[in-house]
């Protein structure tokens, strides 16, 4: 990719269509893969005929023009390459990609977990220095502490508190996900959906601005993951203004949960297309709407029943 | 207790009660100086015990055991805990420790006589050395272990590098830490033993023995064995006991299985 056009990308200024409400999406780099699909197009498309634009108001998050390379022994490899995309306050945003498009290693540099990457990642307008106490991460594995009883496990943020506050968080933490009956319990005696429900209470105790989730329900069984689907858009409800960003590789699940579905594509990983999902919640699993989305997405992964040609034949 | 437990109990003693009846059987029929009946070693810890000899051997030898774990787990816990947290400190000296290791402990025993002399201090000395590796390799092994997962929480929840270890590291460790401290328990014991027959009359537990073969004595000789055995596995069931309360209950909860030692 020309470094014009990077340039070109990153000084456009942020904007979207007045008569969009929630306002709309940012995305500038599905536009400059032009070697791609036409799904592209079609999402590019917002974007051309562009009715009045007004400038937007402070987002909670901004990436631009991002990239990341990982240094290997022989080769480098690029993991994520020209990443825009702004998230605002109450948001919720999935990243939906096969493994290795990067979706991981993008929001653990949200998190700042990831460093060594050149272009910006803003939080509230601040370049993101490191891990802070107004991101909450979730991990694939819950990663409860097995020395700590429950209690202990979503108080452990909490350290710097003062032992009543601590105390009254934690409860009403443990009430949010429904643990109560478990403060006393340890790690090893809970179910895996119990279990990441905790966790998602220890990222939430220490009240961020943004809660982060890599493939937080990746690790659980099919009919858990449908019931914890359900629990993170309570839990989201429950939290106002809190914005949500998940990696996940499951359409559905982020078809249920997103306001708008952010789709990488792997090598290097890029952001592919941008979808708004305009539904009311809570969302039926089936129906038209829900589907005509579902078939829209599975699409960009080349699953539906409209495959393209082989470009040869036997 | 559960029919389960109980009669994994049964198992564990149908051996020692085969012996023992197998002892008495022959012993009925053969009895000899070689090979005296039970029930002699039994009269003989009794007549120990009334003559107030066996307890002044006991508070002698815990007296020696004692200070020797205590000097040896101390030092061995703080060196390990070093070496662990800085690879800086491990280049320098887990090499050298290791090569230290590998000189028998009782090929130490002339050299200790000779700084020492025969007196408790060269006892205590050895017994730390022998309490000194398992503690430190374990403790090492332990916090290089930490599962790189659960320093990311750390790092998430933005903890000083005191934090990390204190919070995360060192009970992380605790699994493999428990092991070094048991495993140095028991090695202590037996070195314990190495360095009381080192002397006669030195007034420890090895006296029982000791005076036992002088005399030609074997039910002293077996009842000093059974007492030095069993000590060494009531200490070893109260380590593992005091490793289980309170705070440290998840330890033994069948997790955490990955990082321990086997």
């Amino acid at each position: 990719m020309s470094a014009s056009a990077l340039e070109l990308n990153a000084s456009q200024p942020v904007r979207l269509e007045a008569n969009q409400l929630p306002p709309s999406i940012l995305l500038r780099n599905a536009q400059l893969d032009k070697s791609t699909s036409r799904s592209v197009e079609t999402a590019s498309k917002s974007g051309e005929d562009e009715p009045p634009i007004r400038e937007i108001p402070a987002f909670r998050l901004q990436i631009k023009s991002l990239h990341k390379v990982f240094k290997g022994e022989d080769k480098d490899v690029t993991a994520l390459q020209d990443i825009n995309l702004s998230i605002r306050p109450g948001e919720f945003v999935s990243l939906l990609g096969a493994s290795g498009c990067g979706k991981t290693t993008l929001l653990r540099i949200i998190g700042g977990l990831e460093r060594n990457y050149t272009g910006e990642a803003l939080l509230e307008g601040k370049p993101i220095k490191g891990p802070g106490r107004d991101r909450g991460f979730v991990f694939q594995d819950h990663r409860l502490l097995p020395w700590l009883t429950i209690e202990n496990n979503v108080g452990f943020g909490l350290s710097h508190l003062p032992k009543k506050e601590r105390t009254e968080i934690v409860k009403s933490h443990l009430a949010l996900v429904g643990l109560e009956a478990f403060a006393k319990s340890y790690p090893s005696q809970l179910s895996g959906g119990m279990a990441q429900r905790a966790a998602i209470a220890r990222a939430l105790a220490t009240n961020p601005e943004i809660l982060l989730l890599d493939e937080p329900l990746g690790a659980l069984d099919a009919l858990t993951r449908l019931y914890m689907q359900e629990e993170l858009e309570k839990i989201w409800k429950e939290k106002p203004g809190l914005t949500v960003i998940m990696v996940t590789h499951d359409v559905d699940e982020a078809l249920y949960l997103s306001d708008r579905v952010i789709v990488l594509s792997p090598r290097p990983g890029r952001i592919k297309r941008t979808l708004e999902i305009k539904l009311p919640r809570p969302r039926p699993r089936e129906g038209h709407d829900f589907n005509q989305f579902k078939k829209s997405l599975l699409e960009e992964f080349q699953l539906s029943h409209k495959q393209e040609e082989p470009e040869f034949t036997i | 207790m559960s029919t389960r437990k109980k009669l994994d109990l049964a198992k564990g003693l149908v051996i020692p009660v085969l012996f023992l009846s197998v002892w008495i059987l022959w012993t009925r029929s053969h009895e000899s100086l070689l090979i005296p009946s039970p029930w002699k070693s039994v009269l003989a810890t009794k007549q120990l015990w009334e003559t107030h000899a066996l307890q002044g051997y006991l508070v002698t030898s815990l007296r020696r055991y004692f200070f020797g774990l205590l000097l040896g787990t101390s030092l061995g816990f703080a060196v390990g805990g070093l070496l662990g947290s800085s690879r800086w400190l491990e280049r320098f000296f887990l090499p050298n420790l290791n090569m230290f290791r590998q000189v028998p402990l009782v090929g130490w025993i002339p050299l200790l006589v000779i700084w020492f002399g025969m007196e408790d201090l060269s006892r205590v000395v050895l017994i730390a050395m022998g309490a000194f590796f398992p503690i430190l390799l374990n403790t090492h092994a332990g916090i290089r272990r930490v599962p790189a997962g659960y320093l990311e929480v750390g790092d998430v929840f933005g903890l000083s590098r005191w934090e990390r270890f204190q919070r995360i590291v060192l009970p992380s460790a605790l699994p493999w830490i428990r092991s070094g401290t048991i495993l140095s328990l028991t090695f202590g014991w037996t070195i314990l033993v190495a360095s009381e027959l080192l002397t006669q009359a030195n007034g420890g537990l090895s006296d029982i023995l000791d005076v036992g073969r002088e005399r030609f004595r074997l039910d002293t000789v077996n009842a000093g064995i059974i007492i030095l055995g069993l000590l060494g596995f009531a200490f070893n069931f109260l380590a593992t006991r005091l490793w289980s309360i309170g705070p440290l209950r998840w330890l033994s909860q069948n997790i955490h299985n990955s990082h321990e030692a086997r």
